[in-house]
């Protein structure tokens, strides 16, 4: 018997989580928090880069960010529930189920349809929560004290215990979705943009599996919702408004989807930009964000994640020589 | 013995236009069933019709006896009807490898082993084997838009019979595939066909290649069953000539 190569990514992933909780001691709180929100938005980033990967653009990942956050903070209100872990559990069960619901609906449609009518679901939701009390109106709903694993933390303890969940149920989430894209599945899902028609001959249900990774992209959505409703203890409309779903998309395009890391670097890089431009270029940092789009699009179409790709590339065929290279062009000459 | 498979009054029309005006015939096992006639005779709406991707306006399709009309070709993919393509439906931005190996996973194993790795050894290893009876090797590690139109017709073929299906239907094999390897490429699947006691029906428009691996021959003109027998009969038979075999040199004019 020969051990199994361990998974790179699943290592990865481990280590960040491993190191961000080690370090998080060191951290400064308020890099900690913007930390937190950049992982939220990276979930459900990863859930629109799972659908991305069957070329389905979705501009509804806020509804599922909305569903979890909300689901949260009403649970929070009305059924007394405070223990961060359940919130987190009950939240992703919910956002898993309204996707699993919407998928029957959805998965019929392809293209330019597909992210208009996610689009529009979710910017039905956002009319509906701006004016039913019930989700507290445009103002949204507070979150109180809440509990960790049983711990009622205070002050900069649970703002640190909370730094831990958030690192822990994305890393995990991050897992779930990689071994997902890994699979079969995930390889007839990356098919789905290739060829639909093939694969109905092969024996698969192209409609089953989207509505599978329609559900997948839901249950991250729901998770980064909670992770940020938990983190700023606050929700409001605006985790369902379009421009939520745009910032996700922004950070797909920017990072690429070559893995499920690519989303959270994406999103940090996102954090760092925005924060950059917003310093100083006080009146313009839109235009500043605007332009590097244009760039990325321009000259790096398959994200800045790629540029990890390649070097890796580059990494793994070190000391090799470059002759055969040139051989072979040799060769290949007429 | 039970037909592998029947056609009963197959009716299929689009709008107005009716593309096969009730179409009768029974295969039985084993047997190389090649279907000849011109451009919109309604050869591939045939086989749209018998492997689940169009549903006929009135008749029955039957499989081994049971009766199919109308079922989607996911669920008879899986009940042993394989099907290539005129135009190779391929996954173009994976390696031919990954090609096969996608279709084994998905034709050879039950649903639950949806959610295994896909990057399997032993998936990988069968899909070589596939590949290399096809010839196919030295192009497994290439990104399949890239390869040449006849490399993607035999991959489409391959990947249609790497379950050994019982009925397997073919749409064009050669076309596309340069006329000096279109024998050795009919050779290779005739042998194949034979150690898998496959049955197959074949469309195709060479009819040198129908003369000579065709165990017997249907012709369809406007939608309907013109002759149908053995090679020899159906190219003698004097409506075939004038309707099919005619307008191929040119010699007749147009309808």
């Amino acid at each position: 018997m020969t051990l199994r190569k361990p998974d790179t990514t699943i290592v990865v992933l481990l280590l960040l989580a491993i190191g961000a909780s080690i370090g998080a001691w060191w951290i400064p709180g308020w890099i900690r928090f913007i930390s937190q929100m950049a992982i939220s938005a990276a979930l459900a980033s990863l859930g629109a880069m799972v659908l991305l990967r069957a070329g389905l653009l979705s501009f509804g990942q806020g509804l599922f960010y909305f569903a979890g956050a909300y689901t949260a903070a009403l649970s929070y209100k009305y059924l007394g529930l405070n223990e961060a872990v359940l919130l987190i559990l009950f939240s992703i069960a919910i956002s898993g189920g309204v996707a699993a619901a919407i998928g029957f609906f959805i998965s019929n449609y392809r293209g330019i349809f597909f992210a208009m009518l996610t689009l529009a679901i979710s910017m039905l939701v956002y009319g509906i929560a701006v004016k039913v009390s019930l989700f507290g109106g445009s103002d949204g709903l507070n979150i109180g004290l809440i509990s960790i694993l049983g711990f009622r933390y205070r002050g900069p303890d649970l703002q640190l215990a909370m730094f831990l969940i958030c690192i822990w149920t994305a890393g995990l989430m991050a897992m779930v979705a990689h071994l997902f894209l890994r699979s079969r599945l995930g390889k007839v899902i990356e098919a789905i943009e290739d060829n639909e028609v093939r694969l109905e001959y092969l024996g698969t249900s192209v409609r089953s599996s989207i509505h599978a990774a329609y559900v997948l992209a839901g249950a991250l959505g729901g998770a980064g919702g909670v992770l940020a409703a938990l983190s700023a203890r606050h929700v409001d409309p605006g985790f369902a408004y379009w421009t939520t779903a745009g910032d996700f998309v922004f950070i797909v395009i920017l990072s690429g989807q070559a893995s499920v890391l690519s989303p959270f670097f994406g999103a940090f890089a996102l954090e760092v930009l925005r924060t950059f431009a917003a310093a100083n270029f006080p009146d313009a940092w839109q235009m500043v964000l605007g332009t590097i789009m244009l760039l990325i699009v321009l000259f790096v179409p398959k994200g800045l994640g790629h540029i990890f790709i390649a070097l890796g590339a580059r990494w793994k065929a070190r000391g090799r020589t470059v002759v055969p290279a040139a051989m072979n062009e040799e060769t290949a000459r007429p | 013995m039970t037909p592998v498979l029947e056609c009963v009054d197959i009716k299929k029309s689009f709008g107005g236009v009716l593309a096969t005006q009730g179409i009768d015939l029974s295969i039985s096992e084993r047997e190389i069933v090649g279907i000849i006639g011109a451009n919109g005779a309604g050869k591939t709406t045939l086989l749209n019709i018998v492997s689940g991707y169009l549903t006929p306006s009135a008749g029955r399709v039957l499989f081994r006896g049971a009766d199919i009309t109308g079922t989607p070709p996911r669920v008879l993919a899986k009940r042993g009807i394989a099907r290539s393509f005129q135009i190779p439906q391929l996954f173009v931005r994976s390696t031919a490898r990954e090609n096969m190996m996608l279709a084994l996973a998905l034709l050879c194993e039950p649903r639950s082993a949806l959610l295994r790795p896909f990057g399997d050894r032993d998936l990988e290893a069968r899909a070589d084997i596939v590949l290399k009876s096809y010839g196919l090797t030295g192009h497994a590690d290439s990104v399949v838009g890239n390869l040449p139109q006849g490399v993607r017709k035999l991959l489409d073929i391959a990947m249609a019979t790497c379950a050994e299906p019982k009925l397997l239907l073919l749409d064009e094999p050669t076309s596309g595939v340069s006329s000096e390897e279109k024998h050795d490429l009919m050779k290779g699947l005739a042998k194949r066909f034979a150690a898998d006691a496959m049955t197959v029906l074949f469309i195709e428009h060479d009819m040198e290649i129908v003369r000579e691996y065709a165990s017997r021959v249907i012709a369809l003109y406007d939608g309907r069953v013109i002759a149908d027998g053995m090679a020899n009969a159906v190219f003698a038979d004097p409506e075939v000539k004038r309707l099919i075999l005619g307008t191929r040199d040119g010699s007749a004019g147009h309808a």
